[in-house]
């Protein structure tokens, strides 16, 4: 017997649509010519009393691409440290400190990345926890490893440098370097995970040409430093406001656009800045950038700790309305049971009459019998997909709808339990109501329990009424269901949305708390009061769908 | 007297697609079926007189079928009553069976359970019909009696004999003699015990006990 293969789940890396070695070639060539570029662009903020960079962004190209790629780009990176190392050091640093230096770059990059793995770091920014996770096992680690390295070859190197000052020097520049570049590859590079469904490109690009302007008149040297100086914050509600508004790649991306500006302007000798030599103008300028930066970040992760928050807050509701649709749905059961046995039995009675005119030979009436047969089988299908999607809904879908697209169902769900009550429904919708955007089956529920709350509250009475009327408005819709029960009483009415505020037996009393909170989360509101000719009414309303736009 | 009408099934259920199939089934074996959504729809259209049975939903629009039965009872429709049920209303059919229905039947039902019952439910009315045909009959026949002649069938039904009906009414046993023959005779009895019998089934002497 053969059988077709289980499908084996193939070792999974982040693109592997080429061969492994291609796409770890292609990798590595990326590391090393961006590694390389930012290292001849952080030479150029050497100055000559030191000899040093102070900064220094190639620890943090090397720690986002082992971080993002793996340890595979290891040696890519010891290539690349090698070059540098060699191109700016060798005349100066004996080869055994050149090689401990590259070694150090590795093993700091190579602790980061394992610390940043181990303490669950997300490269989303989405908590607050992996900014902070970034900047300490980041600065620590990756920036300190790669410090001592570099100040090792200096002090080696240059006899009139202290160990201690450079270290000092070096880790600055390291962490610098690496809070501009790391989160920026960081989220770019990690894309596959960050891309954002919704996505508003004008404005990212209005923000980005407005950061690049302020930075481009602030760094190009042509305002006077008293003006330059304060306008160079300008940079901060941009970043503020991406971060808020902006996915996180885009808000990392226009601080590292801001910082690469103030930092190129500073270290050629423009700006603000750069007035007060290229030290002190450097660690000045790093505190500014290490406090946009940190915004950045910050308001990112908080952003995303809120947006983590309410998915939270809505996934709860939709599970509570879920619960509560079964609920309903149990309810509804004795009903339905019977609504989906009447075409049952039609069904086999078809099937027992169409045997017997088989038998005898009638086959005009066999042909018609069978025919009425069918059709009672799809009615009761029908019946089973109600209940059905009246069920369902792990996903709640917003979609577009129409207001009687959306009773309908509603009304067939019903049908049963108000003929068994001899409920006398009217239902009065004006055509040409403008459609709604919402998800059908909460609001179906929330209309099947404003309904059958109506229906409980005339039980007893001979001329049970339900009314459901609908009124179209400018921007929203009102949804009126009335009835000519004893009302709510008044002491009741204050806290009658309250979670398990019952007074019904049997019932948990969540319906009509879960009702509002569906409404709400909607856009609309749902009130109830009782009416002066007797008998309560619950009102609620959605916004009309293009509401948005118009405003 | 009302035209004799032919015996039908009368079949009450709120959906269309149930009477349709339930009444083509029947008619298959040849029952005359009309079939109503409501009841006060049959309520309007059958009397004490009308021929048949009553194949009732104990859910209808707009009354339980349990009222309904009782309201046919009210009119004194005799109709043998099925009730047939979907899921759940078993303890309704139970307390209908309670309440004088011949049978329930639970939906989807067998056609062959169906059938039957139907068979039965009409063969009994048809007897009962006929019993109260011929109970008539006897009324009839009981008015015909001269009041002395009464007089002699209660000494009768009261288990005397001719000598003490004789003394009794003050007259010879002879002329008793003749009296029962006058009755027996008109009654279209065969017997002193076949007399009894009719005697007994009429309103009049419905309640009066027979000594040995």
């Amino acid at each position: 017997m053969s059988t077709a293969p289980l499908p084996l789940a193939r070792p999974h890396s982040r693109t592997e649509t080429s061969a492994p070695w291609v796409w770890l070639a292609g990798r590595s060539v990326m590391l090393i010519a961006l590694y390389y570029a930012v290292g001849l662009w952080g030479f150029v903020f050497t100055p000559d009393a030191y000899g040093i960079p102070l900064v220094w962004p190639a620890t943090g190209v090397g720690l986002a691409f082992v971080y993002v790629y793996g340890y595979r780009l290891l040696p890519a990176l010891g290539i690349a440290a090698s070059l540098i190392t060699w191109q700016f050091t060798s005349p100066m640093m004996p080869l055994p400190e050149a090689l401990g230096s590259v070694v150090a770059t590795l093993a700091g990059v190579a602790l980061g990345t394992h610390g940043l793995r181990r303490f669950g770091f997300s490269a989303r920014f989405e908590r607050l926890r992996d900014v902070w996770l970034l900047l300490l096992i980041g600065g620590l680690a990756a920036s300190g490893s790669a410090a001592t390295a570099g100040a090792w070859g200096m002090a080696a190197g240059m006899e009139s440098l202290r160990f201690s000052n450079t270290w000092w020097l070096c880790w600055m520049a390291d962490l610098m370097g690496l809070m501009l570049v790391a989160p920026v590859l960081l989220t770019w590079l990690g894309a596959g995970l960050t891309r954002h469904a919704e996505q508003n490109h004008a404005r990212a690009a209005a923000l980005g040409f407005s950061l690049v302007a302020i930075a481009g008149l602030v760094y190009a040297g042509h305002l006077p430093t008293g003006i330059a100086m304060p306008l160079s914050y300008a940079v901060f509600p941009l970043v503020m406001l991406a971060a808020v508004r902006c996915p996180v790649h885009i808000t990392t991306g226009l601080t590292m656009a801001a910082g690469a500006i103030a930092l190129s302007g500073t270290g050629w000798g423009m700006g603000p800045f750069a007035e007060m030599g290229l030290e002190v103008s450097l660690l000045s300028l790093n505190a500014q950038l290490a406090l946009l930066v940190l915004t950045a970040l910050v308001l990112s992760a908080m952003r995303g700790e809120r947006e983590a928050a309410e998915a939270r807050a809505r996934q709860h509701l939709d599970d509570l309305a879920r619960a509560g649709r079964l609920s309903t749905l149990g309810e509804l059961s004795a009903g339905l049971a019977h609504e989906l046995n009447q075409p049952l039995c039609a069904l086999a009675s078809y099937a027992q009459a169409s045997k017997r005119l088989l038998e005898r030979g009638r086959m005009e009436e066999l042909k018609d019998a069978l025919a009425q047969l069918d059709a009672s089988a799809h009615r009761a299908a029908e019946t089973v997909r109600q209940m059905r999607a009246f069920a369902a809904g792990h996903s709640p879908e917003f979609s577009s709808i129409a207001l009687p697209d959306l009773l309908r169902p509603v009304l067939d769900l019903l049908r049963p339990e108000l003929r068994r009550g001899r409920v006398q429904m009217d239902v009065s919708v004006p055509n040409a109501l403008p459609r709604i955007k919402a998800a059908p089956v909460q609001m179906e529920q929330v209309l099947v329990n404003l309904l059958r709350n109506a229906m409980e509250a005339t039980e007893g009475r001979s001329d049970r009424q339900v009314r459901l009327s609908v009124q179209g408005e400018d921007t929203e819709l009102r949804i009126t269901v009335t009835d000519n029960g004893p009302g709510i009483p008044e002491h009741r009415l204050p806290a009658l949305f309250d979670p398990f505020a019952t007074w019904k037996s049997g019932g948990l009393g969540l319906g009509l708390s879960i009702s509002r909170s569906l409404v709400e989360a909607h856009g609309g509101h749902l009130t109830a009061r009782n009416r002066e000719a007797g008998g309560a009414e619950f009102q609620f309303t959605l916004p009309v769908e293009d509401r948005d736009a118009r405003t | 007297m009302p035209a004799p009408r032919l015996p039908q099934v009368y079949l009450v259920d709120d959906d269309a697609d149930v009477r349709t199939a339930v009444s083509l089934l029947l008619k298959t074996e040849d029952f005359r079926v009309t079939a109503f959504a409501d009841a006060g729809s049959v309520l309007a259209a059958v009397d004490d007189t009308t021929p048949g049975c009553l194949l009732l939903d104990v859910r209808l629009p707009d009354m339980d079928g349990l009222t309904l039965h009782r309201q046919l009872k009210a009119r004194s429709v005799g109709m043998p009553v099925i009730f047939i049920t979907g899921h759940g209303d078993i303890p309704m059919a139970v307390r209908a069976v309670n309440e004088g229905a011949l049978d329930f039947l639970e939906k989807p039902f067998h056609d062959d359970a169906l059938i039957e019952g139907v068979r039965h439910a009409l063969a009994l009315d048809a007897a009962q019909r006929a019993g109260a045909a011929e109970m008539a009959e006897v009324e009839e026949r009981l008015t015909s009696l001269t009041p002395r002649e009464r007089q002699v069938l209660e000494a009768l039904l009261d288990g005397q004999p001719n000598k003490l009906i004789a003394r009794q009414l003050d007259v010879s046993v002879r002329t008793v003699e003749i009296h029962r023959g006058h009755l027996m005779q008109k009654m279209g009895a065969k017997s002193a015990s076949h007399l009894a019998r009719l005697a007994l089934a009429c309103a009049d002497y419905r309640d009066r006990l027979v000594p040995g």
